[in-house]
């Protein structure tokens, strides 16, 4: 074989990389180096392993200042200027610290674990539009690593994964207190998914489409779809059964530190623990964009044509409206996750069997009662014309209809299940059965 | 490319299935069973079916996977190990059925007939080009259509064609709903009256059974359950490190 | 598009795994591993009906995605059979004392 001068083989190869024939692959499945895959690294290599490690570091350093500040305290002050090399301290102490595995776990299952829980916290971010990309036609596409057809369905399937990496790390530690924390967490999970999705169904209703980029554009069309009674009663729905999702306080029975330790990850220690940690604000920072997106219009501004009016084919307006938008969406997720750092500061933590009822009795009513609220609002503003914009005395007639359909929706469900956890006394074997329904 | 992508799937699928089968320990076949799930899945999305993978993964590793998982922990000890099984020769004539299966199965998609006019399946080398619909240009067929936007499709045909299966499939998942419950139930009392029981052999001793998830409630005829409850667990935490 | 993956790959691959799955209720002893090899089963199958319906020549008149619809009701009424299935299993294995499917041997003569 022929020796090729190192001189000309590098231009070889760069005559290879960028003829036609590369760039025009024809199966699109696997196209090599084609722009689409330099566009996925450069997604891989700034957003998850640079941009999002760094925001959960940063959300851990702010949910400390926030709560510090709640409880008159004043937070991490020591490492850096108020604190802010803190998280990076923490990284390193648990990089460097000895990661313990129980001589009876499972070695295997015990890794995997929280790998599992952090990968499913990642697949997430991969379809969450962060902005405003391009305008084709009068459709803007999504700043988003990948824009699917069905965005909100495999959302919801990814972060359905993550019970069951919990469930694993509560089994393989061989460890009573993981293991019950696994089985508190595994039944909160799968009984607050399903108000989760059901607080989602008005929006599919109100788009036509599961794709999440549509669900911005259609937003930009009509309002946010907060603005209206069975959109706000749905982001309330949606936002209890995010923090229930994520386990956080007054949802955070599976770690319950007074009760089980540390539940399934008592047995963890070093950076196994990290990737515990990680994939916990990792998914705080996914369920806040998912609120965000679905119901605060992403990076749009509420009452304005914003993005659409301004984007044109220009590269300057692309960059310009699109650090904007991002800076919008960035904005607006902070409120979100504040909101739960609050929430978090200002709630004791429900009782086993309460967490049950309320998810049952409560959310999973009136989030089926709201589907029917969602139609009658899409009925009387939206029409049965996907294209109808709604003028102003459509959105006014829709409050005056569904407004006090929503009150009365709430006050009966509520009563109603109060009513019902007064007669039957709380008992261990009624949590376990709400639990038991709940495991099916 | 695209052939070996699909080898190295169809040779992990039949690997995490063979594991499913013969591991011994039931969690560890669980797993292999969720991994093969997800497998199966990817075997969707180069079918281009992303709807559905997105539907095999929630459905089946959100739930089914689940749902195995508190099954094992119910029924075994809580390590999960098989503690029967048979001799290996014993699992020979399975085997050989199984095998024969196969080889029944191969010979006849090889070898398939085709009827009316199409080809036969092995003929079959590369899939129907799908065509990409743009806004402005011409009408798709219908499964471009569903390729592109597969929930749409799947929407428009449960409402018109599979109206009644649809319905039929709703009910069906009621009364799963209502079975299972029904079954929990009788478990519950069955519990209870064996609890109480042993509670009886233990004598005068005033020791509440030891309830499963940790929460140490009698139930006490009037509203001082509630009060009891919060002495119990007195004020959450809010303590941050 | 001459590198594709000739349809009867697909095919082979299920026709495998279901035999898999066949020899799983075969040889397996424990009730839930039995459900776990039906699984596999039920997941060959819709392997299948999405390769027909990606390859096939669709009939006029049968609408334009009845694999995947078939496939839909699989994996619905696989999710309730597993419900159920569980369910059933609980209480045999209350009453039995273990989970092994030679053990229900109550009504053999």
């Amino acid at each position: 074989m022929n020796l090729v001068l190192p001189s000309t083989w590098p231009l070889l190869l760069a005559q290879e990389v960028s003829s036609s024939a590369w760039l025009a692959e024809p199966f699109p499945l696997l196209p090599l180096l084609s722009r689409q895959m330099v566009i996925y690294i450069a997604w891989l290599a700034l957003g998850f392993f640079g941009a999002f490690p760094g925001i959960v570091a940063y959300m851990v350093w702010a949910e400390r200042k926030v709560a510090a500040r709640f409880q008159d305290r004043i937070g991490p002050n020591r490492v850096g200027p108020l604190g802010l090399l803190q998280p990076i301290a923490d990284a390193i102490k648990l990089i460097t610290k000895e990661s313990i595995v129980p001589l009876a776990a499972d070695k295997v299952v015990h890794l995997l674990a929280p790998v599992l829980i952090l990968v499913s916290a990642f697949l997430t971010l991969a379809v969450i539009p962060f902005g405003f990309g391009s305008k084709e036609g009068n459709r803007l596409t999504g700043f988003t690593p990948i824009d699917l057809p069905s965005g909100l369905l495999y959302l919801i399937a990814v972060s359905s994964m993550s019970s069951l990496g919990i469930f694993l790390a509560g089994w393989a530690s061989r460890n009573k207190y993981s293991l019950l924390g696994a089985m508190r967490a595994v039944a909160q999970l799968v009984s607050y998914e399903v108000p989760q999705v059901l607080a989602t169904i008005p929006i599919v209703l109100w788009t036509g489409s599961l794709s999440l980029v549509a669900i911005l554009n259609r937003q930009v069309d009509v309002d946010w779809f907060l603005f209206s009674p069975p959109g706000f009663l749905a982001f309330v729905l949606l936002t209890i059964a995010n923090i229930a999702e994520v386990n956080r306080t007054p949802f955070d029975l599976p770690e319950a530190e007074s009760e089980i330790i540390a539940g399934y990850h008592t047995e963890y220690s070093g950076m196994r623990f990290g990737l515990f940690f990680l994939a916990e604000y990792l998914s705080v920072f996914s369920v806040s964009c998912l609120g965000t997106i679905l119901f605060l219009g992403g990076g749009s501004l509420p009452f304005f044509d914003f993005p659409r009016s301004m984007l044109t084919d220009a590269l300057p307006s692309f960059i310009l409206v699109n650090t904007f938008t991002t800076g919008v969406f960035f904005f607006k997720v902070l409120c979100y996750v504040f909101l739960m750092f609050w929430i978090r500061a200002t709630l004791p933590r429900l009782r086993v069997d309460q967490l049950m009822a309320f998810a049952w009795k409560t959310m999973v009513p009136l989030s089926i009662l709201n589907i029917l609220i969602a139609a009658i609002w899409q009925e009387t503003v939206f029409g049965h014309n996907l294209d109808y914009l709604p003028s102003f005395t459509d959105k006014v007639w829709g409050w005056l209809i569904t407004g006090p359909i929503v009150l009365v929706a709430v006050i009966v469900v509520l009563k109603l299940s109060r009513q019902a956890a007064t007669s039957t006394a709380p008992s261990a074997i009624s949590a376990r059965r709400t639990a038991a329904m709940a495991s099916r | 490319m695209i052939r070996i992508l699909f080898g190295i799937l169809a040779t992990l699928g039949i690997l995490t299935a063979l594991g499913t089968v013969l591991a011994r320990n039931l969690v560890h076949a669980a797993l292999f069973l969720v991994a093969f799930f997800f497998l199966v899945a990817c075997q969707f999305v180069l079918l281009e079916a992303e709807f559905m993978a997105a539907m095999q993964v929630l459905v089946y590793i959100g739930a089914v996977a689940i749902i195995l998982m508190f099954g094992i922990m119910l029924t075994r000890n809580i390590q999960g190990d098989e503690t029967t099984g048979g001799h290996w020769v014993r699992k020979l004539p399975a085997a050989a059925v199984a095998l024969g299966m196969l080889a029944v199965l191969v010979a006849g998609i090889l070898d398939e007939k085709p009827l009316g006019g199409r080809p036969a399946w092995s003929a079959i080398q590369a899939r129907p080009e799908a065509i990409v619909p743009s806004a402005d240009g011409p009408p798709v067929d219908a499964r471009s259509a569903a390729i592109a936007d597969m929930s749409r499709s799947v929407g428009v045909e449960m409402l018109q064609r599979f109206v009644v299966p649809f319905e039929i499939a709703g009910l069906l998942l009621t009364a799963a709903l209502v079975g299972a419950i029904a079954l929990a139930q009788s478990e519950e009392r069955e519990d209870s009256s064996r609890s109480g029981a042993s509670s009886d052999m233990r004598g005068g001793t005033t020791m509440q059974p030891a309830p499963g998830f940790g929460v140490k409630l009698a139930a006490t005829p009037n509203g001082s359950a509630a009060g009891l409850s919060a002495k119990l667990h007195p004020a959450s935490d809010t303590n941050l490190s | 598009m001459n590198n594709d993956i000739p349809l009867s790959w697909f095919l082979i691959f299920a026709s495998a795994t279901f035999c898999i799955g066949l020899l799983g209720v075969l040889v397996r002893r424990n009730a839930i591993a039995v459900l776990m090899a039906i699984e596999i089963m039920l997941n060959a199958a819709n392997i299948n009906f999405l390769a027909f319906w990606r390859y096939g020549t669709p009939t006029p008149g049968d609408g334009p995605i009845t694999g995947v619809m078939m496939a839909i009701f699989v994996i619905t009424i696989a999710a309730a059979e597993v419900a159920v299935g569980i369910g059933l299993i609980l209480l045999c294995y209350r009453r039995w004392k273990a989970a092994d499917v030679d053990r229900y041997d109550s009504l053999a003569g």
